[in-house]
C-alpha cells in the first residue's frame, strides 16, 4: 500500500471555521461548502430539538434512559468529523466526507415507542467517484461509532447515493456485521483505522 | 395474515429460564449449540475472545473454556451426532428402516464427544472430550489452554495474537483433547455442521468468506480428508445445513394422526409420554438424503450432493428470491401433519412427506422452500401413495410389500443402477413467515421435535412461529400440493393426497431479549436439568421435560440466555406431538 498512488491527490478542503460545531450553531446551517444541495435531506435542526439542551432534559426527565437522549446528530458528527482520511492528514469533516445533514438518528422500532434502540445512519461522500478507500473510510466510521456509542445504537454507514461507482457493493460490505468484525482482525485494516483515529481527541 | 397491525401485539412472551454470563463480559459471543445426546449434556458457545465456553446443561455451570487454539474469533461450533445407536435387527431389512434399539441410550456413553470449532483464523478444530475427567465429577471449572496454538502459516504477515498467552504443559487430565486441525479455506470459517448420524459416511461441512464450501470425510478415526470443495457461490458462504430428514416411528405417526382426527383413545398413550411400545419400535427416517444446503452473501441458496454418476459433488438446485444476504437456513426435521386431510394413514404420510427448507436474510424475510417434483417424480410418488392406500386396506400392511414405499434414507444406498438418474431439482418458495423483524435476521432453527421455527436478529427480537391448518375461511381453498406448484384438477387420482392449506403464525416472542444488544444466534436445545423444579413454584414432571425444548440465544454482550416457551404454546404443541 505504500507505493500506492493517492486516489485523490487534490481534494477539496473546507475551511475549519466553516464546519458545524456545537459552539456556533448557525454554522451547521450553511457550513457545508460545495454541497449545499444536500439540505434537501430533512435533518433534525438542532434549534428545534427539545432535547438539545441536555442539562434541561435530564432535569425534567426522571427516566434513566434520558441520559442517552443527549446524543444527537451533532454529537455523532463530532465523533467522526475529527477522524482523518487514510491518505491525507485532513479530517473527514474538512474533506466533507461526512457532513451534519447526512447524519440521522431514528428510532429503530418505530412501532415500539418505549424501545431505547436508535438507528444512526451516516451517509459518507467519498472524495472522488472511484475512491478505492471508500470501504475503509466507511469501516472506520462504523467502528468509531460502534466503539463510542452505547449498545442501544445501531449504526448504518452507507455511501451517499450517486457519489461512488460501486456504492452498492461497498454498502453491502459495510452493513455486514460479520465482515466488519472479521475485518477488525486484519492487521492491515487495523493500522488503517488506527491511523484514521489518530486525530480524534 | 394481517401485516398492517403489529403481529407481536398480544403475543405471549418467552419465559426466561437462566442466563449464562460470559467469563469475559462484554465480549461478543457468536453462537451456541447443545450436544444432541443425553449422555453429553453440554452446550458450547463460540466467542470472539478466541475461545469456546462449554456449559453443563444439568446445572448450567461453566464447565470448561477451550482457548489457545484459535487465533481469532471462534465463529461457530458443532457436535458430532451419533444418534441413537442403530442396529439392524432383521435380515430382511426394510429400505428406509433403521432398527433403533434401546442399547443406543446406554452405548451412547461410549461414543466420543466431539466438538468442531470454526474460526475467523480460517481453521477448523476438532476436539474430543475426555470423559474420564468430566461431568461425572462436577468439580470446579477448568480453563484449558492448549499447548501452543495451531500452526498458522497462511497469514504469516499478520500479527500473532496468541503469543500473549502462556503455554501450559500438556495435562493428562485435560478436559478437551485437541484432535485434528482442518486447514484449507482461505478466509474466515463462518459455519460448520457434521452430517446426520444415519448418513453412510461421517462428513463435516464448513463454509468460508472465500466463497467456498468444503466437505470433509472422516476416513478413519480422527483422520479427515477433503472430499469436495464447492465454489459456485459468488460471495461469502454464511450458513450450511444437512438434510437429515425426520426421525420418527410408525406408531408415533399413527398415534398423532389418530389424535388429529379425534379417533380412538389416543389421549391415553399420549399422556404416558408416547408409550413403551413406541420406544421399542423401529425408528424410521423420512426424507433424509445426502444433501447439503448453503446460503450466501450472494443472496442465493444452493443445494449440493455427491453425485454417483458424476463421481463428484455437484450443485443440484439454486434458490433465488432473497434480496439480501442469506444468514441462516435449516432443513425440516419434523413431520407436520397439519396439511394432511382427515383419514390419511401413516403409510401415506411416509410415502408422501419430504423435508422443506427455511432460510432467513438481511432482507428481513424468513422463507420456506419446497422441492417441486418433476413429472416423473410425481408419477412415482402417486404410485407409492396409491400403493400405501391399498396396503392400508390389507391386514399386515406394515411388513412385506409396504417396504418399497419408503422414502427413507436408506433408499439412497441402493445400487446406482436402480437409483433415479440425477437431474437438477427445482425448489420453490412455499411461504413467507410473518415479517416481525426490523433489523437483519441473523439466525433461525427449525425444531425437529415440534416443528416450531425460531428466529433472532439485530433488533434484539426472538420470534417463534408455528404452522397450523389455515383458518376456516382460507381452508376453503384447499389445494393439492404433493410437491407441485399448482393444483391441477385432473391430477387428483388415487395417488394424490388432497393437502390442506396451512399458515404460519407468530406464537411467542421476546423483544429486547438481550436488552439493547443484538442477538447473533438462536437454536433449540433439549432439557437436561437435573433439578425437577424449573422455576419458582413449578414442579415439572419427567413427561413434561421430555417434550419440552429450550430456546438458547447468544448475544453481542457475550451472554447466552435460555428460554422456555409460554405455557399456552406448550399446550398447543403437545396436542400435536
Amino acid at each position: 500500500m505504500d507505493n500506492r498512488e493517492l486516489a485523490n491527490a487534490n481534494p477539496v478542503v473546507l475551511n475549519p471555521s466553516d464546519l458545524p460545531t456545537r459552539k456556533r450553531l448557525s454554522a451547521s446551517q450553511h457550513g457545508e461548502g460545495k454541497s449545499s444541495s444536500i439540505f434537501s435531506f430533512p435533518t433534525t435542526t438542532l434549534s428545534s430539538d427539545p432535547l438539545y439542551h441536555s442539562d434541561v432534559s435530564e432535569a425534567s426527565d426522571s427516566d434513566v434512559e434520558s441520559d442517552a437522549e443527549d446524543i444527537d446528530e451533532q454529537e455523532i458528527y463530532d465523533l467522526i468529523a475529527t477522524m482523518s482520511d487514510p491518505e491525507h492528514p485532513i479530517t473527514l469533516g474538512a474533506l466533507a466526507v461526512v457532513s451534519l445533514p447526512d447524519i440521522s438518528i431514528k428510532p429503530t422500532m418505530p412501532h415500539r415507542p418505549e424501545s431505547p434502540l436508535r438507528t444512526v445512519t451516516v451517509l459518507v461522500t467519498p472524495t472522488i467517484q472511484h475512491c478505492s478507500l471508500a470501504t475503509v473510510i466507511g469501516l472506520g466510521v462504523r467502528v468509531r461509532l460502534e466503539e463510542s456509542l452505547p449498545a442501544r445504537f445501531r449504526v448504518d454507514v452507507r455511501i451517499k447515493e450517486g457519489t461512488h461507482s460501486t456504492a452498492e457493493e461497498v454498502n453491502k460490505q459495510l452493513a455486514d456485521k460479520e465482515r466488519v468484525a472479521a475485518a477488525l482482525w486484519n492487521p492491515t485494516l487495523q493500522s488503517f483505522i488506527k491511523k484514521m483515529l489518530e486525530t480524534c481527541e | 395474515m394481517a401485516s398492517n397491525s403489529n403481529p407481536l401485539d398480544n403475543t405471549p412472551s418467552l419465559r426466561p429460564h437462566t442466563t449464562l454470563h460470559s467469563p469475559t463480559p462484554n465480549t461478543r459471543a457468536w453462537s451456541s449449540r447443545a450436544h444432541p445426546s443425553s449422555a453429553a449434556p453440554l452446550l458450547a458457545t463460540a466467542a470472539s475472545d478466541k475461545s469456546v465456553h462449554v456449559w453443563d446443561m444439568r446445572d448450567w455451570r461453566l464447565l470448561s473454556t477451550i482457548s489457545g487454539g484459535h487465533k481469532r474469533s471462534v465463529r461457530c461450533v458443532g457436535w458430532k451426532d451419533y444418534g441413537r445407536r442403530t442396529k439392524r435387527t432383521r435380515t430382511d431389512t426394510d429400505a428406509g428402516t433403521v432398527g433403533a434399539q434401546e442399547e443406543g441410550q446406554r452405548e451412547g456413553q461410549q461414543d466420543p464427544v466431539i466438538l468442531a470449532t470454526g474460526s475467523f483464523d480460517a481453521n477448523c478444530g476438532l476436539w474430543v472430550w475426555n470423559t474420564n475427567n468430566s461431568a461425572s465429577e462436577p468439580s470446579q471449572q477448568q480453563v484449558q489452554t492448549v499447548p501452543g496454538s495451531f500452526d498458522e502459516d497462511t497469514d504469516t504477515a499478520e500479527q500473532d495474537f496468541t503469543h500473549t498467552h502462556t503455554p501450559n504443559e500438556a495435562d493428562e487430565n485435560e478436559e478437551w483433547h485437541f484432535s485434528t486441525l482442518l486447514t484449507g479455506p482461505d478466509s474466515e470459517i463462518k459455519d460448520l455442521q457434521f452430517s446426520p448420524p444415519h448418513y453412510g459416511a461421517n462428513l463435516l461441512a464448513t463454509c468460508s468468506r472465500d466463497k467456498s464450501v468444503w466437505v470433509w470425510e472422516e476416513v478413519e478415526a480422527e483422520e479427515w480428508e477433503t472430499v469436495a470443495v464447492l465454489g459456485e457461490h459468488t460471495g461469502d458462504v454464511k450458513c450450511l445445513g444437512w438434510c437429515g430428514g425426520a426421525r420418527t416411528t410408525r406408531a408415533g405417526l399413527r398415534r398423532r394422526l389418530r389424535r388429529r382426527w379425534g379417533e380412538g383413545d389416543a389421549d391415553a398413550d399420549v399422556d404416558a409420554g408416547g408409550g413403551d411400545e413406541e420406544e421399542k419400535e423401529e425408528e424410521i427416517v423420512l426424507g433424509g438424503r445426502e444433501l447439503l444446503a448453503s446460503g450466501s452473501y450472494d443472496d442465493t441458496i444452493r443445494l449440493h450432493h455427491d453425485d454417483e454418476a458424476e463421481g463428484d459433488w455437484i450443485t443440484i438446485a439454486v434458490m433465488t428470491g432473497h434480496e439480501g444476504t442469506v444468514w441462516d437456513l435449516r432443513f425440516e426435521g419434523h413431520v407436520n401433519l397439519a396439511s394432511y386431510p382427515d383419514g390419511t394413514s401413516e403409510e401415506e404420510v411416509i410415502a408422501d412427506w419430504e423435508p422443506r427448507l427455511v432460510s432467513c436474510s438481511d432482507d428481513l424475510t424468513v422463507r420456506v422452500w419446497r422441492k417441486e417434483l418433476s413429472e416423473k417424480e410425481r408419477g412415482e410418488k402417486r404410485m407409492r401413495i396409491a400403493e400405501a392406500k391399498r396396503g392400508q386396506e390389507r391386514a399386515g400392511a406394515a411388513n412385506g410389500e409396504a417396504a418399497p414405499l419408503q422414502t427413507g434414507f436408506a433408499s439412497s444406498r441402493l445400487p446406482s443402477v436402480i437409483r433415479p438418474p440425477t437431474s437438477t431439482e427445482k425448489w420453490v418458495e412455499e411461504a413467507s413467515l410473518p415479517g416481525v423483524h426490523v433489523r437483519t435476521i441473523y439466525a433461525l432453527d427449525w425444531s425437529a421435535k415440534t416443528g416450531l421455527i425460531v428466529t433472532c436478529g439485530g433488533d434484539g427480537l426472538i420470534a417463534v412461529y408455528r404452522e397450523s391448518a389455515a383458518s376456516a375461511s382460507s381452508a376453503a381453498e384447499d389445494v393439492v400440493m404433493n410437491g407441485t406448484a399448482e393444483h391441477n384438477e385432473q391430477d387428483q387420482d388415487a395417488g394424490d393426497i388432497k393437502k390442506l392449506k396451512t399458515e404460519w403464525r407468530v406464537v411467542a416472542a421476546m423483544e429486547a431479549a438481550h436488552d439493547e444488544y443484538e442477538i447473533n444466534h438462536v437454536c433449540w436445545a433439549p432439557v437436561r436439568d437435573q433439578r425437577r423444579q424449573l422455576d419458582a413454584g413449578e414442579v415439572v414432571d419427567s413427561s413434561d421435560r421430555d417434550d419440552e425444548e429450550y430456546i438458547v440465544s447468544t448475544g453481542d454482550e457475550g451472554d447466552v440466555k435460555v428460554w422456555r416457551l409460554p405455557r399456552e404454546v406448550l399446550g398447543q404443541i403437545r396436542q400435536d406431538l
